[in-house]
């Protein structure tokens, strides 16, 4: 079938067909499992991998670590799951300070290179031990840094993006980030880094409020704000570390080595890359997760603190990604309840404080139109690189599955 | 399928986040069907019924098996999984219901016949010199592999228990394995009745202390025999130490006075005494005292990477064994250390074959030897 390796075994296509959410099971019924799961180990690969899709009209679902929630690696329609994993390789080129990567190349791996390099990454994932650098220019979003450096796709330089018209260098990241693969395979990233910096942290008890302060003064120092609400610190406190305070804290990180540590900062930073040790609760987890603007998001954030829902803040340069979750058992009646509870607050962030979902993927694709300045470009740029829709259909343009999506959105809340 | 309850419920917690992708096994194979991740899905998928016990074919099942039950996985999981007990448990239901491996069943098997996995028939105490008590508060247990593999270190623990003047017995034909084998590769009712036998041997011999010089038997006899004495009804009340803390414990009381050793050196945490049982620095320790110069491998003490041996991968996937032992040699290599040294009987014969296997000049020592030698 192909020169990568490559299986068919349908016990692997099994463990290969999901990302790390566990869908109700209405969601669950219309998703299909992969046809075959290949690991393209150069360019050629992915080439052949393409022209096969084209020939037998099978849809491509490109795979980073597969460690998002929001679908945008599951294969809905079935067909080939490209796995990433094998093309993880990357170079500093230390005369610019610029990362070339692979897209299947770990953050945490990236890191520790560039870092002996004497350099440093502007931003990465909370996922970084697991998540790849394609993944997360894919999938999109904010992570470490974020604060003063945006998202990751401000981060990057250009890209080099494989669709049905060949090979293109690609400065513009807003056709490609967050668009899950469907406008174009990632097969090379070029990553913007800073010079390295001693980072040191530093966290307190403190609010929404307060920190909108601090946001508002913008010291040019200061990397990151994870804000953890009330709930959220008495689950750490009552999973990760009973030493831990009960009442809501943040973390700051600043890019200055003058800046003095506190022991709460070290402790709450030595569980930064692990947000979901909290799921023991669960054993479930659900979580609604939108992007606001500085206008709205003190607001919201005090609504779920009113409202007693565990949530997270990741404070970014223009905005708030806020993580709202929700513990349940998935093998109880329990857990659909819990997915429209999730909704629910979804609905009342974008309703009352004008949020957006924070990604789209699968399972919010019917929001994209919303959630992409650009969608109209984006639709044309589709048509025009994946004329028969085999770029991992089903994702972020819409879908006969994301028409249920939305009917069962206005049906369960 | 149904898995115990242990197993069933941390399936369900899994975040399927892959930090677990550090698996040294995982590392050499194509698909997650072999990793820490991939085989909680698959369990999970098993208690949902969303793969059924006949889609278990070899292939998948040999996936499952390729694990050293090393633990690397547990400590990098995002929710604190017990994974080595997941494993283990795990691997027991499906022996149980009739899956196991061939080089594992044929360990079960020759432990069954002659009480050794390695399927000897000589005497146990074949390679013993001197005297040793009938009765005594401290028994040596030598284990198979230093009592029929790497027979150097049941020899020099003698020599040092001897020479240091502590009164032991040991059991000679009538000590059994631990089971540790039987216990890692899902066979767990041969090793409960090992521990009958070993258990009424030690009450026999006025045991109140267990040395062992083999990082395996301390994990099974230390950790798993308690459980498992609980589970059948027996007292548990023996003290039970590694060697190295032993030796740690008598330097630290001043007791011990050891000749240096001027050699540079690299120290190889084994799985069952680092990370099953939280014993890293002692060993360390003791090097220290004898004024060895320490230089650490990149992943060391918790993060240390498998030597590729344990969890019945040498016996069924030879080749991924030696895989894993040579990158552990490769990193013991960019240390410029002289010499390994290491706390198991296993990981040394291992890893002296990987280096071998590699070309390395390198070579694993164990820590009672250069001790014992030292004296």
């Amino acid at each position: 079938m192909f020169k990568a390796p490559y299986t068919t075994h349908p016990v692997r296509l099994h463990i290969y067909s999901h990302d790390i959410t566990s869908p109700p099971w209405i969601f669950k019924k219309l998703i299909k499992e992969a046809d075959v799961v290949v690991q393209p180990r150069n360019e050629e690969d992915l080439v052949e991998i393409l022209e096969y899709a084209k020939e037998n009209k099978m849809p491509i679902v490109p795979r980073g670590a597969a460690t998002s929630g929001y679908g945008g690696a599951v294969p809905y329609k079935g067909g080939i799951i490209v796995d990433f994993s094998k093309m993880n390789k990357f170079e500093v080129d230390e005369d610019e300070g610029i990362l070339i990567s692979q897209p299947g190349a770990v953050w945490l791996d990236v890191k520790k290179e560039v870092e002996k390099k004497g350099f440093s990454l502007k931003v990465y994932p909370t996922s970084a031990p697991s998540s790849t650098v394609g993944g997360w220019i894919s999938q999109g979003g904010y992570g470490i840094g974020s604060f003063k450096y945006g998202a990751i796709w401000e981060n990057v330089e250009k890209i080099r993006v494989l669709d049905f018209r060949g090979f293109r260098e690609t400065s513009n990241l807003l056709f490609y980030s967050g668009l899950c693969g469907t406008t174009g395979l990632i097969t090379k990233a070029w990553v913007k880094l800073k010079d390295y910096v001693e980072h040191r942290k530093y966290a307190h008890n403190t609010d929404a409020g307060i920190i909108m302060k601090t946001v508002k003064a913008r010291p040019p120092k200061l990397t990151t704000i994870l804000l953890y609400g009330h709930k959220t610190m008495e689950l750490k406190k009552e999973i990760e570390d009973p030493s831990l305070p009960e009442f809501s804290a943040a973390i700051f990180e600043y890019e200055d080595p003058n800046v003095s540590e506190n022991e709460l900062g070290e402790k709450l930073w030595s569980k930064v890359f692990y947000p979901l040790r909290i799921k023991r609760k669960g054993p479930s987890l659900i979580v609604s997760e939108v992007f606001l603007s500085y206008a709205t998001a003190e607001d919201y954030i005090y609504w779920l603190e009113n409202e007693e829902i565990p949530y997270e803040v990741l404070f970014a340069k223009r905005g708030a990604a806020v993580l709202a979750m929700f513990f349940e058992d998935e093998r109880k009646f329990g857990y659909t309840l819990a997915w429209r509870k999730a909704l629910k607050v979804m609905r009342v962030a974008e309703r009352k404080y004008k949020a957006i979902p924070y990604s789209v993927g699968m399972y919010l694709a019917h929001k994209a139109k919303k959630y992409f300045e650009n969608y109209d470009e984006l639709l044309e740029l589709k048509k025009l690189v994946d004329p028969y829709n085999l770029l991992n259909p089903g994702k972020v343009f819409p879908s006969a599955l994301s028409f249920i999506a939305k009917i069962a959105n206005m049906v369960v809340i | 399928m149904k898995f115990e309850k242990l197993v069933e419920d941390e399936a369900f917690i899994c975040a399927q986040c892959n930090f677990c992708r550090v698996c040294p096994a995982f590392k050499h194979e194509n698909w997650e069907s072999a990793s820490p991740r991939g085989r909680i899905y698959l369990i999970k998928s098993l208690l949902k019924g969303e793969i059924k016990p006949e889609d278990l074919d070899d292939e998948i099942l040999q996936d499952f098996f390729k694990c050293t039950t090393c633990g690397e996985c547990e400590v990098v999981c995002q929710t604190e999984i017990p994974l080595i007990d997941v494993w283990e448990k795990a691997r027991a239901t499906l022996v149980k219901e009739g899956f196991i491996l061939p080089a594992h069943k044929r360990i079960g098997e020759a432990a069954r016949k002659t009480g050794c996995p390695y399927g000897e028939e000589r005497s146990r105490d074949w390679w013993l010199e001197v005297e040793v008590s009938e009765k005594a508060e401290v028994a040596y247990f030598a284990g198979c592999t230093a009592t029929f593999r790497t027979v150097e270190l049941a020899k020099n623990t003698v020599e040092f228990l001897k020479k240091v003047g502590i009164d032991f017995t040991y059991a000679k034909n009538d000590e059994i394995c631990c089971g540790s084998p039987l216990l890692r590769t899902g066979q767990r009712e041969i090793a409960y009745e090992f521990f009958k036998k070993n258990y009424e041997e030690w009450k026999r011999r006025g045991v109140k202390k267990i040395v062992t010089s083999c990082s395996g038997c301390f994990r099974t006899i230390k950790r798993d025999y308690p459980e498992i004495a609980k589970e059948l009804g027996y007292e548990w009340e023996f003290e039970v130490y590694h060697i190295s803390q032993l030796i740690y414990e008598l330097i630290k009381s001043g007791k011990l006075k050891l000749k240096k050793l001027n050699r540079t050196v690299t120290y190889h945490d084994p799985c069952h005494l680092g990370r099953h049982m939280k014993v890293y620095e002692e060993p360390r320790e003791v090097l220290r005292a004898v004024g060895a110069d320490i230089v650490e491998m990149e992943k060391n003490r918790e993060e240390a990477s498998c030597c590729g041996a344990g969890g019945g991968v040498k016996a069924q996937f030879k080749e991924l064994a030696m895989k894993m032992g040579i990158d552990r040699i490769a990193e013991a290599e960019k240390t410029g250390a002289e010499l390994i040294v290491s706390c198991c009987p296993f990981c040394k014969l291992h890893l002296n074959q990987a280096a071998e296997g590699k070309g390395s000049k390198l070579r694993v020592i164990d820590l009672i030897e250069i001790v014992n030698q030292l004296l």
